[in-house]
């Protein structure tokens, strides 16, 4: 099982507006939908600017990602909105246009766009043409992308504000879909993340406009990755006969592999016939020191960094910059490994180590189990899938 | 050249509660003729404190030797390495 997870993929999604000058509300929105096998995202642009556009993109995205939440056929919830999105008498133009896509955890995307700039999609760093299927539904013409994606690669959504960039003022016409498609591609290959490239992107959309945005403008970044796996292995089984069975399934088990606990990496070293090396330069008497082992990403101690690492959890509320340094100490490498997953699972070995029964030791440390799913908690809560077994 | 002195102190959560980082500094801070007559490693856990032995817990050439203190630690080392020097 755990093989098919590790070739499954995600869509990291992150977003970036600035209003029409002397709006207070962006008349474009962005719904993003995540469920256990697929990311949507809805880019919705109001017609007008102001609270007028905000209420209309509003609703048409709300709708659409409501229906999909709800596990509709993306094309249903097409048909739907299209049903119900009225069409401006004057202009003859719909009340809100959209663009809506979703990545499937195969990396099959299926993209709808209505009216909006045509989407960039980027392939091993290279912007690639994707010829779209034209569908007419209800007298509106919808064009029909379906592309295979993988890990590391881009699709930017647009509104045409990003485009009208500069328009009548520093460009005579805006810098237009061929300059920004070459531009995006430029700067993703330069970063190769999606919140520097939509943020340096959007920084010159504000400059062509001169700091005076004469339309909403937001720009939608998805970067497709692999799915993070992390397995921590932590405390002896309950049963010492169980303890090469339990190792061997941790070492088979794909993605990052954390050991926390002395005893733990013993039962590891001694049925691998690896062994922990400890770096005595990092020595402090704050937490005990990490170690390395072959096949293994990190070696802990185990109840004090356990613990540990749920304060710094807690404390950074699901925000990874708000986590200390990772170097700090195996607490902040475990935190950092956690918050970077997007699947953990847990091992935890219910075997008691009769020293910590001591009544002169703070009473928290012997209740590993306890800490471990506390922790599980908090990761649940960031939107992982969290599996814990007791051996 | 003599053989050297190999000193494992026990890095383990017990042996860390009772102050093995400072047995370390112990190490650390020794004089450097006699800090190249030892070998120095760390280990995560001798799992001997689960018995009869109480934390801090070395290990020195092979021997256990347990309620380790910096005083004792140096006291220990200073003879050995004068009496292989």
């Amino acid at each position: 099982m755990s093989e098919r997870i590790a070739d499954r993929l995600k869509a990291d999604v992150y977003f970036k507006q600035w209003n029409k000058i002397g709006e207070e509300l962006c008349g474009d929105t962005v719904k993003v939908v995540k469920n256990h096998s697929s990311c949507s995202v809805v880019l919705s642009d109001g017609l007008g600017s102001g609270v007028k556009a905000n209420i209309l993109s509003t609703l048409t995205a709300e709708i659409i990602s409501t229906m999909l939440k709800e596990g509709a056929p993306l094309f249903d919830t097409v048909e739907t909105v299209i049903k119900t999105l009225p069409i401006d008498e004057e202009r003859k133009i719909a009340y809100s246009t959209f663009t809506i896509i979703q990545v499937h955890d195969n990396g099959q995307a299926y993209l709808v766009n209505y009216d909006n700039p045509s989407p960039v999609i980027i392939k091993n760093l290279v912007a690639s043409e994707q010829e779209p299927e034209e569908k007419t539904m209800l007298g509106r013409r919808l064009l029909i992308y379906h592309f295979q994606l993988g890990a590391d690669d881009f699709v930017y959504l647009m509104s045409d504000g990003v485009l009208y960039a500069g328009l009548g003022k520093l460009l005579n016409l805006g810098w237009g879909h061929e300059h920004a498609r070459s531009y995006l591609e430029k700067i993703t290959r330069k970063h190769k993340k999606v919140k520097p490239v939509v943020d340096n992107v959007m920084d010159l959309v504000y400059s062509y406009y001169g700091g005076e945005c004469g339309d909403d403008a937001t720009l939608v970044g998805i970067q497709v990755k692999k799915i993070q796996k992390v397995v921590i292995f932590t405390g002896p089984p309950l049963d010492p006969r169980d303890d090469e069975k339990v190792v061997k399934k941790f070492m088979k088990m794909k993605g990052t592999r954390v050991i926390c606990g002395g005893t733990t990496s013993n039962i590891v070293s001694r049925i691998t016939g690896n062994t922990v090396e400890i770096d005595i330069q990092k020595v402090n008497s704050d937490l005990p020191p990490v170690g390395k082992m072959k096949d293994v990403d990190l070696v802990t101690e185990g109840v004090l960094t356990l613990t540990r690492t749920f304060e710094y959890l807690k404390k950074c509320g699901g925000d990874e910059e708000l986590l200390p340094p990772k170097n700090l100490n195996g607490a902040s490498q475990l935190a950092h490994i956690l918050m970077d997953a997007d699947e953990c699972h847990f091992i935890v070995g219910r075997r008691l180590n009769p020293f910590y029964q001591n009544p002169n030791l703070p009473s928290s440390i012997s209740i590993r189990k306890n800490m471990v799913e506390r922790i599980v908690e908090l990761l649940k809560q960031m939107g992982k899938r969290v599996g814990i077994e007791y051996v | 050249m003599d053989e050297k002195i190999t000193v494992e102190v026990c890095v383990g959560t017990s042996c860390h509660l009772m102050g093995s980082s400072v047995l370390i500094s112990t190490l650390e801070e020794l004089s450097a003729d006699i800090a190249r007559k030892i070998k120095t490693k760390l280990s995560l856990c001798f799992e001997v404190c689960h018995g009869d032995k109480n934390p801090p817990v070395v290990r020195i050439n092979g021997d256990f030797y347990d309620e380790m203190t910096p005083d004792r630690l140096r006291e220990l080392l200073l003879k050995m390495a004068g009496e292989t020097s």
